[in-house]
């Protein structure tokens, strides 16, 4: 690694590469692949770790005060200079030679120990921890760095760990491997130098994706002394984010290619399908563009450490408005009487004789003296005390057993030990939907045939059941090519398989035959399907599951094996999908007969089928409503039956189309339109989007909360929505969603604003009040209640999606406020199709702007930036990349643990460190003021009240105990009350229990408990005799009452706060006053003979004096105790009332089940069927299969015409075709998805905007577009469509 | 290495099935532990603000009365007339220096009833800051427990009282600091005029605190009597207190102990004498009537408006007259009394409400009353 000194380089404009030429490539120090996510290493650890901590205000507040208190230590050993002028006694060798006499006392009675020790302890105990989590991060680092790949070095293959990969390098990827670093595709095991990747790690999307080598780089094959004697020189763009954009060249042999995103593997993604495949290094470690969009780690700090800082400041003003009025005081003291008790106390030798020097300078010095003795109101306890408490918070969080997924064995984990009370504060979450709400697969779930519906398991007297652990499973045993983890609860459907109902067969027969799935045969002989999108993958499953097994396929036939009989399907035609059509068809050619079969989305196929099937279509239309409703995913199948002529006809005009230049994509899609009519309806399909569990009662019980959800995802925008319905971010409830997907600044901005006005209209129909009038203030920061106010009131039931491209322009700071305003007053904002760096620009957005906590959770690599950029960054664990996991602060197994966190660990968090830090302000107040008190008869002399040994202990062992065991068990309401009352985390969103109020609160507090403290003492004590007549008002006597009675009332107050006393609060409470008297005692006794000695027999034997702590107990305590009462009985909160009913409860023992029992789903829709349709991937491998170029057994044959995959994989990352092939081999701008970052809106999005009639579902142009669906019969508001079914039926 | 990396793996993976990562289902670990979970309640808190009051009020009676029962007399000195010589003895040492004069004084107090039981004797001093750091620090505790030390070795806070340099030759002083020096240095003596007149006896022992006596002072091995002098306001060296009683002189004086306790407050009292009550007429205390004291004042108070008194007292169980506790007690007694009555009425009026909400909340949990205000207001 290069030193961090080293001078920078300058930033790279091009990079030149030589392959397999280290030497060459040495020259410019590229970045090895060695990832470094940890701060320091063993050389930096402590003067980076000192740097940090001293920029923590309070460690420097404490380092200025420890060399205040060293000055005259330091400067002793120098003898006393021997005259003074005292004329320049301001002068600062005045000074310092002042300071030397002036202080030592000081020191004598304060010593630097007393800040030395915890100081140092704090800065031990801050680094300890630091190094700890170093040390993990250094271990995951280690964990990655040391992932091994095969690396080709001198012609052998090697295995090489990952981080002494270089660029240039040479290595091989195996089937299932992770890309180690940023390739260029050199050649693959695949026909025609394809290769699959998924890409679920850097985007999200789970589809495959294909790349492509070059043609000269395929020839190296898999031939070791070739590929090391390739000598091309690579010449790229330099290291940048942009995840879908690649601009480089190829120099070989005088030749120069070109290179796009087609030849380059990103780290991160997974080599699926394909066997093998080489590829050259050209980023590495930390210039991968995985590592680049990762976006820089911060240190990060809760809120309450930052207004800490700010306490601290202000504490200080306030200490030194204490010390100064002490000057001014002891000015006049010193003048007024203390220059006349110059017979018994001379002045030092180096004031001035005169009155008013003098005065004036023993005042001045005394400032110094009391900034030393009052500056225990900020006591360095306090930090170590946060950091101990927020370390056992941690180990809670770690050691939940409810928190542990046992499938995985995997606990959840804090990673880091500092934030656990923010997640008591948590007011939005971003989150990334796949990993994370849902599982990522998909199930078969339910399907209507022929107009009857199938899936819903019933019991033997027909009616529905719940599926549950227990409900049985369709038992697929007969079948040999059943998938063991296919599940299906609805025997009638295979029943009416094997009784061979025509329509049930035609229905399977079309999942079998129409689709691009890839089969694959392993040597074991099973069976498995590479599907491009999982939906597919599941339909096809399903149809094998049910006997219909889809065996093989050759670019021109299909071979399917129904019962046991093989079925051989000439393949004529496969009529691709794109998002426009929604929809895909083939036409198969079987005994003479031509068919088509169709699958698409519902209103497409709705439209297009014949006018026969209008009843069926009715019937199959309330199934499919019932299943939009369960938040399924559906598509409607259809066939048709196609004469020879027809076929021969159309064939024809399918050529011409099909081999014309302009416009050939759009001509192609008017050919298919024509032969996509009169279909006939055969039934529907529905498949489920596997939530994870618990995901939507989770959502809705954090939503109860008051916790805004936001999902930020890669997927399309009808995946994304149609998760949102199911995991019941979305609710029927809800007004229809704004969607927001235009592609101009200008058509953002409209859309926005009329979303913005939409919603202000309905909340000023609703809510008559100030609520709209406050609107535009809310956002400008009106007052702190206000906002909160409108806020509150104006969080209604609104969604908000917005599209990738269209939040690239919202996020600009022309539209932020726009976008911010709007996306707040919605109950749930999806934003779909985001990279990675949007999903952080959004976060911090929110973060910027609105002074909440904000929490980001997601398990992929996609994830990690706004991971990194939200105030807590959760990873979801036990999945495979680990790049979340490890830039986040917490990480949990599942999604639903998120509740358990936040409501539960989170709140109490929270709980406990503000009654933590209320407490200990108050205790060291109610401590340190004692001595500004005692100033005033002390003539401000800075004499302490106290024993200086029981100054320093006080904080350390008199008190610290009960307050950390509070801060450590207590607990207001139990964890299920917790969850049960979701509105118990309020609190924490809204930041009540620890603020400025709170905080002066328990300043005054400790004030007026200083005062009782000192003057009920003071009044007891003036002229206290003991019954012997000897006088007992002396200081060490005096302090010791003080003291006795400070370290009892603080206790008992501390005892107070505690609402959860196990047998520790009990122990240490008690332990603690009693400690303190036994300390005493054993301190001030005959043995060791301290100036105290003997003061605590006489003290403690003095009846008075236990009188006296009576009294002032009393006076300190039953305040508070009532105070506490009149606000449990006149205004309870819900945390006092919820405790009340625990309480009631548990004296009843009534065991009532505590789990919550939400609403199962009643839902009523509006709007006649959701478009949840089954069609995640863009457009499909249809012109790759039947072109066969990824058939193996067809590849010889064409492997001598050129073909350039350019276009098709283009199309195959782009959702909208094109609408003129581009030119071969040059990157184009906008190849693939486009890239919203980028200032020139791309050829696409214009595009877009010149077709919005073909799209018939979402109108892009309508400036707030809500897909109307086509298909309603009245546009009613009530759910008129599902009325009249019922009807019907 | 790479083979070393694939070991590691499988060894893991043989190794992670009997080791779960499955935390402990402990009760401390879950956060299950049992506990107390007390609230405030009408039932608790009401009887205990009653049984506070009824505490409380007795007792303060009974500390007034004790307080009460006390006898004392004081009387301030500070202005008295001479008996010597013109004016008061105030005026006789602030006009000229007479450092090391003596002025008399001869005051009569009279005591209006019996003082029964143990009396003793004090005096007091006000505006007097003995409380002050730099006074306090100006001490050397060594050398007053008794440890033989060089006198350059003592504490520097006892400067300017530390080293006297004279003619040349400097002397540790003994001891040192502005405590010792500004010892209090006015005497009394205390006639009963009565039939006859009678001296009261005073007993100058048994005035310090036993371990200070015992165990923080102490005379030393060698008194170092050629390098150590007396401090500048002592008119006699401090191994010559009492020559007469071995075990009260040097450090172990019991007037210079009691000195050396340093008061908490500007005005404090310091105990002078014990009255000895074995004689025949003081055995039951002072009987009232007349008593002369006869007064040697030494002690400069009035450059810094301080005072100077002297008090005879009696003293209870519970030491001094100080009526303070007892009115506290008292006060603090009734308030708690109110204060329960208030919360009386406002638990019947208010008290309803919580059993209600409660009771409501068996219901479904949606039907929380969640009102937001509610949740914000108390806090």
């Amino acid at each position: 690694m290069k030193p961090c000194w080293a001078k920078e380089k300058p930033p790279e404009i091009e990079r030149r590469i030589k392959v397999n030429d280290g030497a060459y490539n040495a020259q410019f120090e590229y970045a090895q692949n060695i990832i470094t996510t940890s701060k320091y290493n063993v050389f930096t650890f402590l003067p980076k770790n000192l740097f940090e901590q001293f920029q923590r205000i309070a460690n420097a507040y404490f380092l200025g005060l420890l060399i205040l208190q060293l000055i005259p230590a330091v400067s002793s050993l120098n003898p006393v200079a021997t005259i003074i002028p005292l004329v320049f006694v301001l002068s600062i060798s005045g000074i310092k030679e002042a300071i030397d006499d002036f202080l030592m006392p000081v020191i004598s009675s304060l010593t630097p120990l007393t800040t030395i020790i915890p100081l140092v302890a704090v800065l031990l105990v801050t680094a300890a921890k630091d190094a700890v989590d170093d040390i993990q991060r250094h271990r995951s680092d280690a964990q990655v760095n040391n992932r091994t790949s095969m690396v080709l070095r001198n012609g052998e293959i090697v295995e090489e760990r990952w981080h002494k990969v270089s660029v240039g390098d040479i290595i091989r990827l195996k089937n299932n491997d992770f890309v180690a670093a940023d390739l260029m595709v050199l050649s693959t095991s695949e026909p025609h130098s394809l290769c699959y990747i998924e890409t679920a790690e850097l985007d999200g999307e789970t589809n495959l994706k294909v790349r492509q080598a070059l043609e000269v780089t395929s020839d190296l094959s898999n031939d070791h002394a070739k590929m090391a004697a390739f000598d091309a020189e690579i010449i790229s763009e330099p290291p940048n984010n942009r995840l879908s954009k690649f601009d480089g060249k190829m120099q070989l042999k005088e030749q120069t290619y070109s290179l796009d995103n087609e030849k380059i593997l990103l780290r991160g993604c997974v080599l699926r399908n394909t066997e093998w495949c080489f590829g050259v290094v050209i980023f590495a470690g930390r210039d991968t563009k995985l590592m680049m969009n990762s976006g820089k780690t911060k240190f990060k700090r809760t809120s309450i450490d930052r207004f800490m800082n700010k306490l601290i400041i202000g504490i200080f003003m306030f200490l030194v408005t204490m010390c100064l009025i002490c000057t001014v005081a002891c000015g006049v003291w010193e003048a007024v009487t203390g220059h006349d008790f110059q017979v018994f106390l001379p002045w030092e030798y180096f004031i001035p004789e005169a009155k008013g020097s003098g005065s004036t300078t023993i005042a001045l010095l005394v400032f110094l003296s009391y900034i030393i003795i009052l500056n225990t109101v900020v006591p360095i306890s306090l930090y170590v005390s946060v950091e101990i408490i927020r370390l056992a918070h941690s180990l809670w969080i770690n050691w939940d057993m409810k928190m542990y997924y046992d499938k995985k064995d995997t606990p959840a984990k804090a990673r880091t030990t500092t934030l656990n009370e923010e997640l008591g504060q948590i007011e939005y979450i971003f989150s990334d939907k796949t990993g994370t709400l849902t599982q990522n697969i998909m199930s078969f779930n339910k399907c209507s045939i022929n107009g009857k519906s199938y899936g819903d398991p019933v019991d033997r007297e027909g009616n529905p059941q719940d599926v549950n652990e227990n409900t049985p499973k369709v038992d697929f045993s007969g079948n040999p090519y059943a998938e063991k983890n296919f599940e299906f609860y609805d025997q009638e459907l295979l029943n009416v398989v094997e009784q061979g109902e025509q329509q049930v067969h035609a229905f399977f027969r079309t999942l079998a035959l129409c689709h691009t799935v890839m089969p694959e045969v392993h040597e074991d002989g099973t069976l498995e399907y590479q599907a491009q999108s999982p939906d597919e993958g599941a339909l096809v499953s399903a149809a094998r599951n049910f006997g219909f097994v889809f065996k093989s396929r050759t670019p021109s036939t299909i071979t399917i094996e129904v019962n046991g009989a093989t079925e051989v399907y000439d393949l004529l035609c496969i009529l691709d999908f794109n998002n426009v059509r929604k929809r895909m068809s083939v036409i198969v050619k079987k005994d003479n007969k031509i068919k088509l079969y169709c699958k698409g989305a519902d209103n497409i196929i709705f439209e297009r089928l014949a006018p026969a099937c209008a009843d069926l279509k009715e019937l199959t239309m309330h199934h499919l409503n019932d299943f939009a409703q369960s938040g399924l995913r559906t598509l409607c199948l259809a066939t048709k039956d196609i004469s020879e002529m027809e076929y021969a006809k159309w064939k024809i005009k399918h050529h011409a189309a099909s081999t014309t230049i302009e416009n050939r994509d759009d001509r192609l899609d008017e050919v298919y339109e024509e032969i996509e009519t009169d279909l006939e309806l055969v039934g529907a399909s529905a498949i489920e989007d596997k939530l994870q569990d618990g995901v939507p009662e989770t959502i809705a019980n954090l939503a109860l909360a008051d916790i805004k959800i936001w999902v930020l995802t890669g997927d399309k925008q009808e995946t994304a929505i149609n998760i949102g319905f199911s995991c019941r971010l979305l609710t029927d409830e809800m007004e229809e969603p704004f969607i927001v997907d235009a592609e101009s600044l200008e058509e953002v901005e409209q859309q926005l604003r009329t979303a913005l006005t939409e919603v202000k209209e309905a909340k000023s129909g609703s809510k008559s009040d100030h609520v709209i009038s406050n609107g535009a203030t809310t956002y400008n920061g009106a007052t702190a209640s206000a906002t909160v106010n409108t806020d509150a009131e104006m969080f209604g039931e609104f969604a908000l999606v917005i599209n990738g491209h269209s939040l690239a322009f919202a996020l600009k700071p022309e539209l932020e406020g726009l976008f911010l305003d709007l996306a707040c007053l919605c109950k749930a904002v999806i934003c779909c199709r985001v990279t990675p760096l949007q999903k952080a620009l959004v976060v911090d957005l929110v973060k910027r702007h609105k002074q909440t906590i904000t929490l980001a959770i997601g398990d992929g690599a996609n994830d990690v930036s706004m991971i990194k950029m939200a105030h807590i960054g959760i990873g979801i664990s036990g999945q495979e990349g680990l790049q979340a996991v490890l830039a986040s602060d917490y990480s949990i197994s599942q999604f639903r643990y998120l509740e358990r966190l936040l409501l539960v660990h989170g709140r109490w968090s929270y709980l406990r460190m503000c009654k933590f830090l209320q407490y200990f302000f108050y205790k060291n107040f109610a401590f340190t003021l004692c001595h500004f008190w005692f100033a005033f008869f002390c003539g401000f002399s800075a004499q302490t009240l106290f024993d200086p040994y029981f100054i320093s202990l006080y904080n350390v062992f008199y008190t610290s105990l009960p307050i950390l065991v509070l801060g450590i068990f207590d607990q207001d309401v139990d964890d299920a009350h917790c969850v049960r009352y979701p509105k118990l985390y309020v609190p924490g969103i809204k930041d009540v229990l620890f603020n400025l109020r709170v905080f002066t609160w328990s300043v005054i507090e400790g004030l007026i408990s200083s005062l009782i403290l000192f003057f009920i003492p003071y009044g007891a004590f003036v002229y206290s005799v003991d019954s012997d007549g000897i006088d007992k008002a002396d200081l060490q006597s005096f302090g010791t009452v003080v003291a006795a009675t400070l370290v009892v009332a603080v206790n008992l107050r501390c005892a107070l706060d505690m609402s959860y006393w196990t047998g520790f609060n009990h122990f240490v409470v008690w332990g603690s006053i009693i400690y303190y008297f036994c300390f005493q005692l054993a301190f001030y006794s005959e043995a060791i003979v301290y100036d105290y000695v003997g003061t605590s027999f006489e003290v403690f034997g003095n009846p008075a004096t236990w009188f006296t702590m009576l009294l002032t107990c009393t006076i300190l305590v039953v305040p508070m105790v009532v105070w506490r009462f009149y606000q449990t009985s006149v205004n309870p909160t819900l945390s006092d009332r919820v405790r009340l009913r625990q309480r009631m409860r548990k004296s009843k023992s009534r065991g009532r089940d505590l789990t919550v029992h939400r609403q199962s789903t009643f839902r009523r829709s509006q709007r006649s069927i959701r478009s949840g349709y089954a069609f995640a991937h863009q457009a499909g491998f249809g012109e790759l299969i039947t072109s066969g170029l990824n058939m193996k057994e067809r590849a010889k044959e064409i492997v001598t015409t050129p073909v350039r995959l350019t276009k098709m994989l283009r199309q195959n990352a782009n959702h909208v075709p094109k609408k003129s092939p581009t030119t071969e081999g040059l990157p184009v701008p906008g190849t693939s998805r486009s890239e919203p970052g980028s200032k020139q809106p791309s050829p696409r999005v214009s595009k877009n905007l010149e077709e919005p009639k073909k799209s018939q579902s979402t109108s892009s142009v309508d400036s707030v577009s809500r897909p109307e669906p086509s298909h309603r019969p009245e546009p009613s508001p009530l759910p008129q469509g599902k009325t009249i079914f019922v009807e019907r039926l | 290495m790479a083979t070393n990396g694939n070991g590691d793996i499988s060894q893991d993976s043989v190794e992670e099935k009997p080791k779960s990562r499955k935390p402990k289902d402990t009760k401390f670990k879950q956060q299950k532990l049992p506990a107390w979970q007390p609230i405030l309640t009408a039932n608790t808190v009401l009887p205990a603000l009653f049984a506070i009051g009824i505490a409380f009020i007795p007792l303060g009676v009974a500390l007034l009365v004790t307080s009460n029962n006390i006898k004392e007399l004081v009387y301030d000195y500070t202005h008295c007339n001479s008996s010597t010589t013109s004016g008061t003895c105030a005026e006789f040492f602030q006009n000229t220096s007479q450092t090391g004069e003596t002025c008399t004084c001869v005051v009569t107090l009279t005591l209006d009833e019996d003082f029964t039981g143990s009396v003793y004797m004090y005096y007091g001093l006000t505006n007097f800051y003995q409380n002050h750091r730099r006074y306090v620090r100006s001490r050397d505790d060594n050398q007053l427990h008794g440890d033989v030390i060089s006198y350059s070795d003592l504490n520097d806070d006892c400067d300017p009282y530390k080293t006297v340099s004279d003619n040349g030759t400097t002397m540790g002083i003994a001891p040192c600091g502005a405590i010792a020096n500004s010892l209090f240095n006015d005497t009394f003596a205390l006639v009963y005029q009565g039939s006859p007149n009678e001296a009261v006896g005073l007993l100058n022992t048994g005035i310090a605190w036993v371990s200070d006596k015992n165990v923080k002072f102490g005379n030393p091995s060698d008194w170092q009597k050629s390098t150590y002098t007396k401090p500048p306001n002592w008119k006699i060296p401090v191994w010559n207190l009492s020559l007469t009683e071995e075990s009260n002189n040097g450090y172990k004086n019991e007037d210079l102990i009691v000195w050396m306790r340093t008061s908490a407050l500007p005005t404090f009292r310091k105990l002078y004498r014990r009255i000895n009550h074995n004689g025949t007429t003081f055995s039951n205390g002072l009987p009232k009537g007349d008593y002369q004291v006869t007064i040697s004042y030494h002690y400069p108070v009035t450059a810094f408006e301080g005072t100077k008194s002297i008090i005879l007292t009696t003293t209870s169980w519970l030491g001094g007259k100080n009526p303070f506790l007892g009115i506290a007690y008292l006060v603090v007694g009734s308030l708690c009394i109110v204060l329960g009555v208030v919360f009386l009425v406002i638990h019947l009026k208010w008290g309803k409400r919580v059993t209600n909400f409660v009771t409501s909340m068996e219901g479904d949990p949606s039907d929380l009353p969640l009102g937001r205000d509610r949740v914000l207001s108390n806090s």
